[in-house]
């Protein structure tokens, strides 16, 4: 046994002995950029030929079915409708390129401005929705997932039962009756301070908070049962500090994720809830023109709001990468 | 190397509750750890050693349904501690290595940072000084380029590497015991050797005590001061390595040995053990290893052989100790 030498040499050991794994942000940018271009090139294409199989020539139907056929023939001139689709496409293209959306043909006014003074109204509401949503989601969640299958965590179930299936018009209108017109604490309708957002805010965060919720749940009972949790009591650390630092980092991924997506929705929700509460945001720009048949201003609308859902994606996809620095390699 | 014991396990048992079934991993264990005394615990998987170790820190799943004895340290019983006492004893007095780094280093926290926590919750450093501890302690571990490598995440490392921020993050507040829980297990043979040797300088140069626990007798010749031998929730043998390996008494030890490769074996057939190691849900009656004793008479199929003195510091749980096997074999 004495000949036998002693295993316990030590080798060589070095980082740079490790090819570079992360694949640089830059390239992952370019790569992500590349994609949503061809989605922003595609957006107005479908756009566009949804609008167009619409059945009723559109100059009709902004006219009158009984007009005079020169006023008819004039607002097809105006429209653009005059021409054969494909030429139309390739002029509705053409003119997006230099960011012209073309003229309201009810106020003669330019549709991208129309829509830019009416956007942040929208925005606002949707990212005080989303903020509303994850501040009930995160701390709910985790709640629901150290303490799982106790009184807690079946409260917590049950609210996110109940969020999911109340629709957030119907929360609109029911918040509006108790806190706006029965107490009067929040204003009735209007959009000129941040106070207006709350309530609609509440009535798309209650119902999205929800679904995340569940998620934030189901991704912390998972993360808490990994070795790595281990490690972290091993080290003594609290368990506010093993719960919020080690589990919910891991945890927010797939919830970012999802969020993101949701994001686009909270746009939709945002555009109905402006409705209800009177806010003079996109949705309500958009449904008056589908009233008065104003067509250029629901083209631009609604390529300005699905560019805006590809940009968020886009955007979510970057932070992701960033928060997970797994997702660079590969 | 003081006289006084640092951590003394007596008469621990473990049992879980599983669907309704009684699993008794541990099955009422004395162990004992001198300051600075390396002591490896062997076995084959499910003999408990996991447990064990998790028991020490109090890091067992919630699904345990009876705790029984005790685990003195610095003599205090770990077991009757408050939970805010024992938070303060891991990672500052004892901590621990797992078998596979790469699960257990949390994936999106650079290296450096999961290493500093400790320090800066026991010690109460500064950001600043606690990256400096880092440093050394990643100099200290033999990860080349300390500052890169607090910036990396995990799978930014290798295994071997990954298994040296472990160990930085484990000595990180100069632990008294560190449990090492088939540390180098995943890892290639090259790498096994490196780290067996770190461990073993850290050892040496700060005194500190390690609880090695293997399946691999091999790996603990070298560096063991005390091996105990563990099968199905039992320690069956207990010795100093020098003689446990030079005359070990249980059948099972005997059998162990005999299967680890060796020069002097070279060009005989290696040995095995027959049979497999016991569902602990279904233990066999007497003595857990007799289906695969070649030694088994029926008083071991009927009694618990108990864990016995044979002489200083070696213990033996067989009816038989060192019977020669003759021609069973």
């Amino acid at each position: 046994m004495a000949s036998v030498p002693s295993p316990l040499e030590p080798g060589p050991n070095t980082i740079s002995g490790q090819k570079g794994l992360r694949i640089p942000f830059f390239i992952l940018l370019v790569r992500k950029s590349v994609r949503l271009l061809l989605t922003m090139l595609l957006i107005p294409t479908v756009v566009f030929f949804v609008l167009r199989v619409i059945p009723g020539d559109p100059a009709l139907v902004v006219a009158g079915f009984d007009a005079p056929p020169e006023v008819v023939e004039d607002l097809k001139v105006k429209l653009g409708t005059n021409h054969p689709p494909l030429i139309q496409y390739e002029e509705w293209i053409l003119s997006l390129a230099q960011l012209d959306f073309g003229t309201s043909l009810i106020s003669n006014e330019p549709v991208l401005k129309l829509i830019l003074e009416r956007f942040p109204l929208t925005l606002s509401l949707a990212v005080a929705g989303m903020l509303c949503a994850l501040l009930i989601a995160i701390p709910l969640g985790v709640m629901s997932a150290v303490r799982r299958w106790t009184l807690w965590d079946y409260g917590g179930m049950v609210f996110s039962q109940i969020g999911i299936s109340l629709p957030s018009f119907w929360l609109g209108i029911i918040l509006l009756l108790i806190f706006a017109v029965k107490y009067p604490i929040f204003p009735l309708f209007g959009g000129d301070s941040p106070w207006h957002l709350v309530l609609p805010s509440i009535a798309l965060g209650i119902n999205r908070g929800a679904v995340l919720l569940r998620l934030v749940r189901t991704a912390m009972i998972e993360e808490l049962g990994k070795e790595y949790i281990i490690t972290a009591r091993s080290k003594g650390l609290p368990e506010l500090a093993v719960r919020y630092r080690h589990a919910l980092r891991n945890a927010l991924l797939p919830v970012l994720t999802i969020a993101g997506i949701q994001f686009g929705y909270m746009l939709g929700g945002a555009i109905v809830l402006e409705q209800i509460f009177s806010l003079p945001g996109l949705g309500r720009l958009i449904l008056s023109a589908v009233f008065q048949r104003d067509f250029p201003v629901i083209q631009g609308g609604t390529l300005f709001i699905a560019a805006v859902f590809s940009l968020v994606n886009f955007l979510v996809d970057l932070l992701y990468s960033l928060v997970n620095p797994r997702i660079r390699v590969g | 190397m003081g006289s006084e014991v640092l951590l003394e396990i007596k008469d621990l048992a473990v049992e879980f509750t599983a669907h309704q079934r009684k699993i008794p991993a541990v099955r009422g264990i004395d162990l004992t750890i001198l300051p600075g005394q390396f002591h490896a615990l062997v076995g084959e998987s499910g003999a408990g050693k996991t447990v064990t170790s998790l028991s020490i820190l109090r890091l067992l799943p919630p699904n345990v349904s009876n705790l029984r004895g005790s685990i003195k340290f610095n003599d205090h019983d770990l077991l009757q501690l408050s939970e805010e006492v024992m938070r303060n004893l891991r990672g500052r007095e004892i901590s621990m290595i797992f078998q596979e780094p790469a699960k257990y280093l949390n994936p999106s926290l650079k290296a450096g940072v999961q290493v500093m926590e400790a320090i800066r919750y026991h010690m109460g450093y500064s950001e600043k000084a606690a990256r400096e501890r880092v440093c050394e302690l990643f100099e200290k571990v033999g990860l080349s380029d300390p500052e890169l490598a607090m910036d990396r995440y995990p799978h930014e490392f290798s295994g071997g590497m990954k298994q040296r921020v472990m160990i930085a993050m484990a000595i990180s507040c100069n632990p008294s015991l560190l449990i090492a829980d088939e540390p180098t297990t995943s890892l290639d043979v090259g790498v096994q050797r490196q780290i067996i040797h770190l461990l073993l300088d850290l050892q040496r140069s700060s005194n500190m005590a390690i609880l090695y626990i293997t399946h691999d007798l091999g790996i603990v010749r070298y560096a063991a001061d005390v091996i105990s031998i563990m099968y199905a929730g039992k320690i069956i043998e207990s010795a100093p390595k020098d003689v446990l390996f030079s005359s070990p008494l249980h059948p099972y030890t005997r059998l162990l040995l005999a299967s680890i490769p060796s020069r002097e074996k070279r060009g005989t057939r290696l040995q095995g053990i027959p049979g497999t190691v016991p569902n602990p849900e279904d233990l066999p009656p007497g003595c857990a290893f007799h289906p695969r004793c070649p030694l088994a008479q029926q008083k071991c199929k009927e009694n618990v052989p108990p864990l016995v003195r044979i002489e200083a510091g070696h213990r033996c749980a067989c009816f038989f100790p060192g019977k020669e096997f003759g021609s069973l074999l």
